[in-house]
């Protein structure tokens, strides 16, 4: 299988400073060309937020030179995965709190990483960005780690009542606030012709998931070659509709 | 002695039928009907004619041989050596003699999230005298002690036991508290817990009417506030590899230094100058600089200078706000370059490949011998189970797989299901068919939907859905 990436962020019309991070890589290892994709979107204002987004890249960014050689000489289970990432953003997720409490503030981010290899996929997911996988649907990956998502699994709301919830950008779990963090893990065989796509909340706020498999599912070639287009005109599609948040995206298309 | 297993409900119960001609011991059962004593596990006298029988509640507990056929940590064996200790001794407190105790590994329950033991008591009138001294032997030699840990506490014990002298109860349990208390030097207590802060609940999303005006934009050429790395990392040399990652002429320039200065000194450490931290505390503003920095044109992540290949992705962000199509494009962007500057200066010496598609290897021993898979290896089977929630794969690597929500005792831990026991069912392997064990849980195990009794084998075939309270997995032998 190919992979092809393509990621977009933004700061939205409205922010003074962007708080989300992101890292894609295409690697090409042993076991064949591998894609580690990470989006964290930093929380709190000021800019201590953009600074716990970028240490939870960072984390990732290390953990792939360091950690990922010695997996890839084969399958790598799922446990080892889970073990190790659950343990990168434990680590992280301290390293913000203490930053957070020296500092007299509060610095938070979420997490959404992905790493696609030939067989698998596994992911790791906190807070309310997301992950959708595309082909001739769209599909959710993750749960979004928020008030409302609560209310909605409690019975309190429908999905309708908590789209225009004030409590749809609550979160529940996020890195760096709590002692203790507890990350979603998925995981997936990797399918061939469908696109992998995570977003920050400014990304999907304004536009359904049908526009966005509309947009972003990719047919032709020219598909291929148009996926950073098709990111920006989605992003400006949002800004149009007023979406005042930080937007962010990446893509993964897996030939 | 026969015991039998039995459910009622919630509860796991054993049960042992007294045979005709044993006597009740009404003092044993009196004491134990008028008192919690938690080593002791609790029963019910029934009695209908002439049927008499005790049923004792082992419900969510395991048993000694199956805490103790994992890998066991010098704490928690010593916790539950003590344990039983200290249930002797607690039993002669309300007069229960030890001969009345069943000093059987079979039938001593551990619960998990205490690692209190509780011991069946036998509330007969019976004379019969438990060697004390050979039943702990027994466990040590049964146990498997966690090799990474200091084990002469196990010689230790053993010497203990094998003293020749009569075995003390009392003594025996000072030399297991010495034991645990010898895990840290004599006077030094452990520091304590820092206080964890007031954790509030996680705070609204400021919206832009809330925020304190930022007094200025980021300033690409500024250094970026990051998490601050401890101070040691200021003193360490630069390594290729972090060369290779932050690439600029500082960096190399040091580097090269580094390499002759290690050179002059005959490889000894070389001692950093006043320059060299000055280099350093550059190379640490470029680090923030080059690294991710949403919003700011900082050159991305991607080694700047270097000619791609086809396939190579910089993973650079563009500038916020810019309809310009720099950055990301598959392969080629629209105005035909590659996105990000390039860097004319002298290169260091560096590997052929380098700037080609990042290719992830760890360092090969050529003198290892390669292992030569045997045709016909691939047919064995290999069960694994499907975790239905995130469609996890777990490998059944043992012939004894534990499946319940404790860290340290289960092969898989199901840490965030709250209705998973700590330790639920396991998973075993006999003449090459496999099958689940109910370890007491409260809310049971099924396969198939059907519930399987606690301490029966049910069998598991490929494609069976075994479920563990509300927790549903697919069972695969391939």
């Amino acid at each position: 299988m190919e992979f092809y990436i393509s990621a977009t962020t933004d700061i939205g019309i409205r922010r003074r400073v962007n708080q989300d991070s992101l890292l894609v890589r295409k690697i090409a290892t042993e076991s064949g060309k591998m894609v580690l994709a990470v989006l964290c979107d930093g929380m709190g204002g000021l800019e201590y937020g953009e600074v716990a987004s970028a240490s939870i890249i960072h984390g990732f960014s290390e953990w792939m030179y360091r950690s990922l050689p010695a997996l890839s000489r084969q399958l790598i289970p799922d446990h080892v995965i889970r073990e190790q990432w659950i343990a990168l953003i434990s680590e992280q997720n301290e390293k913000i709190r203490m930053f957070g409490q020296k500092n007299q503030c509060v610095a938070g981010s979420t997490a959404t990483a992905l790493l696609l290899t030939q067989q698998r996929y596994y992911l790791l997911h906190i807070g309310d960005s997301r992950a959708y996988v595309l082909d001739e649907e769209i599909c959710q990956l993750t749960l979004d780690h928020t008030v409302a998502e609560r209310e909605i699994e409690l019975g309190n709301l429908t999905r309708e009542q908590a789209e225009q919830s004030p409590m749809r950008s609550v979160l529940t779990r996020c890195v760096g606030v709590r002692e203790n963090v507890y990350p979603d893990m998925m995981f997936g065989d990797t399918r061939r012709g469908a696109v992998y796509l995570l977003c920050s909340d400014g990304f999907r706020h304004q536009v359904t998931p049908e526009e966005i498999r509309e947009h972003m599912q990719i047919r032709t070639e020219t598909d291929i070659l148009q996926m950073k287009n098709r990111e920006e005109s989605l992003i400006d599609c949002n800004k149009r509709r007023g979406e005042t948040d930080n937007i962010s995206v990446i893509t993964v298309y897996v030939r | 002695m026969e015991f039998k297993s039995e459910n009622q409900g919630g509860n796991t119960l054993l049960v042992w039928e007294l045979p005709e001609h044993v006597e009740v011991d009404e003092t044993i059962k009196g004491m134990m009907e008028n008192n919690e004593i938690k080593s002791l596990l609790p029963f019910v006298f029934i009695q209908n004619n002439l049927e008499r029988c005790i049923k004792y509640n082992i419900s969510s507990r395991i048993t000694l041989q199956q805490y103790l056929s994992r890998t066991v940590k010098k704490k928690n064996l010593l916790r539950v050596m003590q344990g039983l200790a200290n249930t002797v001794i607690e039993a002669e407190d309300y007069m229960i003699d030890p001969g009345n105790l069943f000093f059987d590994p079979d039938y001593i329950y551990v619960d998990l999230h205490t690692e209190q033991t509780g011991m069946v008591v036998l509330p007969v009138i019976w004379q019969h005298t438990w060697d004390m001294g050979e039943f702990f032997r027994s466990i040590l030699l049964k146990v498997k002690v966690d090799t990474q840990e200091d084990t002469a506490y196990v010689a230790e014990i053993l010497n203990f036991l094998n003293s020749g002298a009569g075995f003390s109860i009392a003594e025996f349990k000072k030399l297991l508290k010495k034991l645990e208390e010898g895990g840290r030097p004599e006077g030094r207590k452990a520091p304590p817990l820092p206080k964890s802060p007031v954790v509030a609940t996680v705070p609204k999303r400021v919206s832009i009417a809330e925020e304190k005006p930022v007094p200025e934009k980021p300033n690409p050429e500024k250094p970026v506030k990051d998490i601050p790395q401890d101070a040691k990392d200021a003193e360490e040399p630069i390594s290729l590899f972090y060369l290779l990652q932050h690439y600029n002429r500082e960096n190399a320039a040091a580097y090269k230094a580094q390499k002759e200065a290690k050179k002059e000194n005959g490889g000894k450490k070389e001692k950093k100058g006043k320059k060299d931290k000055k280099d350093k505390k550059k190379k640490k503003d470029q680090e923030a600089v080059n690294f991710y920095i949403p919003g700011q044109d900082t050159g991305g992540f991607g080694i700047p200078g270097q000619p791609a290949p086809d396939d190579f992705m910089a993973n650079r962000v563009p500038s916020s706000g810019s309809a310009s199509n720099h950055g990301m494009s598959p392969d080629i962007s629209p105005n035909g370059n590659r996105g990000w500057e390039r860097d004319d200066s002298p290169q260091p010496e560096l590997p052929d490949d380098f700037g080609a598609t990042e290719y992830v290897q760890e360092d090969d021993d050529n003198e290892q011998t390669e292992f030569m898979e045997l045709a016909g290896d691939h047919k064995r089977p290999s069960p694994y189970l499907i975790r239905r929630k995130n469609r996890e794969r777990i490998p059944i690597t043992c012939e004894s797989f534990y499946l319940g929500r404790d860290v340290e005792f289960n092969d898989y831990p199901i840490v965030d299901n709250k209705y998973v026991g700590k330790g639920h069912c396991h998973i075993i392997s006999r003449n090459g068919e496999y099958f689940v064990v109910d370890d007491n849980s409260k809310n049971h195990t099924k396969v198939d939907g059907v519930r399987v009794p606690p301490g029966e084998m049910a069998k598991l075939a490929h494609g069976q859905t075994l479920q563990l309270a509300n927790e549903e997995f697919e069972f695969r032998l391939f």
